[in-house]
């Protein structure tokens, strides 16, 4: 158990470690904080097979700020482009639109999920499961919001306490 | 062309609805045959016509490049086949086919991207003139977004439906997202019984 323990903490300090460079490089460009409340929570990235250098990332964005939060894009370190992409089916036909911008009201929270909105990341690297996928969401009043997203197989829907995150919003 | 496009859609006018819960999708009274065609599976082995016969498959179309619909649909069609196996015994279940319509960039990772969700899915791609064929006959569409010459991260446009093929290599029924497994596997198990509008 104590040494459970100790390997957490340690896990803890070498990741912190391994964020820093990347935190660091990123604190001249523009603030690191952003207004209290705002935050991600249950982010996570498909894993994909070696050759396909497109890749999706979900998760919820929370606004517990005053002011309306402005989503102007993401960026990620090694990767050419990171957009916000909706995917819609009409007609039943899918597709995906570049979404501009994204404003969340305050109090209210926006849902990045599979068949719906989502970061979509091109010329990706391949990722491992289990590897975390740093990321920095940009916002419209300058600040940005760092967060990792574990890579994992997408699941289909065996449990039904997955329905939440593997049905469409449709 | 035009009379079978008519065809179809009269087909699709007449059809039973599919009264599984929470299954959407639409069951063909008369089953529309899929034509001939002429593609390459992922393990580099010719796909046609004659793979789809004397067995029951589902037929997704895609592209490999597709980040959001298209792995949560393979993802739920492999626990769809999960469900399935525990209704029918390994022989009868059906084949799961990735139809995938971009192949500049599909073919050199399709055998990879099949494998990734289930060792016993097959990738076919192939000609763009026999995709279109394959996707006709699946009264499907797909349409590359491609930009430029250099555009290398395109969307594709593409149906969200997956066709169930018959035996006879005919569709019976399309399906439509979201698949709940277990409600899907039911549906499927009764049509593949011949027993359809129960649950």
């Amino acid at each position: 158990m104590q040494s459970r323990k100790l390997a957490a903490v340690l896990a803890v300090i070498l990741s912190a470690m391994m964020l820093l460079p990347v935190a660091a490089h990123d604190h001249g460009a523009r603030p690191v904080v952003t207004a209290a409340g705002v935050e991600v929570r249950q982010a996570w990235s498909p894993a994909s097979v070696p050759g396909v250098n497109t890749r999706s990332v979900y998760f919820e964005l929370i606004n517990g700020s005053a002011a309306p939060l402005v989503i102007i894009g993401a960026e990620s370190p090694g990767i050419t482009g990171v957009a916000i992409h909706e995917t819609s089916t009409a007609g039943g036909l899918t597709s995906m639109a570049t979404v501009e911008q994204l404003t969340v009201p305050p109090g209210q929270r926006v849902s990045f999920s599979p068949q719906g909105l989502h970061l979509m990341l091109t010329g990706a690297e391949h990722h491992r499961q289990g590897e975390l996928l740093p990321l920095r969401l940009l916002f419209a009043d300058g600040t940005s919001l760092f967060f990792e997203a574990p890579v994992r197989k997408a699941s289909g829907q065996h449990q039904h306490h997955r329905y939440d995150t593997a049905i469409p919003k449709s | 062309m035009v009379m079978r496009a008519l065809l179809l859609a009269l087909a699709i006018l007449v059809v039973a609805p599919v009264h599984a819960q929470d299954v959407k999708g639409v069951t063909l009274d008369k089953p529309s045959p899929v034509g001939d065609f002429e593609l390459i599976d992922h393990r580099g082995e010719p796909f046609t016509r004659e793979d789809l016969m004397d067995r029951w498959s589902l037929v997704f179309l895609g592209f490999t490049h597709c980040p959001d619909v298209c792995p949560f649909t393979l993802a739920n069609l492999e626990a769809v086949r999960s469900e399935l196996s525990l209704l029918l015994p390994p022989e009868r279940l059906p084949q799961i086919v990735f139809l995938a319509v971009d192949p500049d960039r599909d073919r050199p990772v399709l055998a990879d991207y099949v494998a990734h969700f289930d060792l016993s899915f097959v990738g076919v791609t192939g000609e763009p003139g026999e995709i279109a064929r394959f996707a006709h006959g699946l009264d499907a569409y797909y349409r590359l977004e491609k930009k430029s010459d250099d555009d290398d991260s395109y969307d594709v446009v593409h149906s969200a439906a997956v066709a169930v093929i018959d035996p006879d290599g005919a569709v019976k029924a399309k399906i439509t997202p979201p698949f709940h497994p277990h409600d899907t596997a039911n549906y499927l198990h009764l049509l593949l019984r011949g027993v359809e509008g129960t649950n």
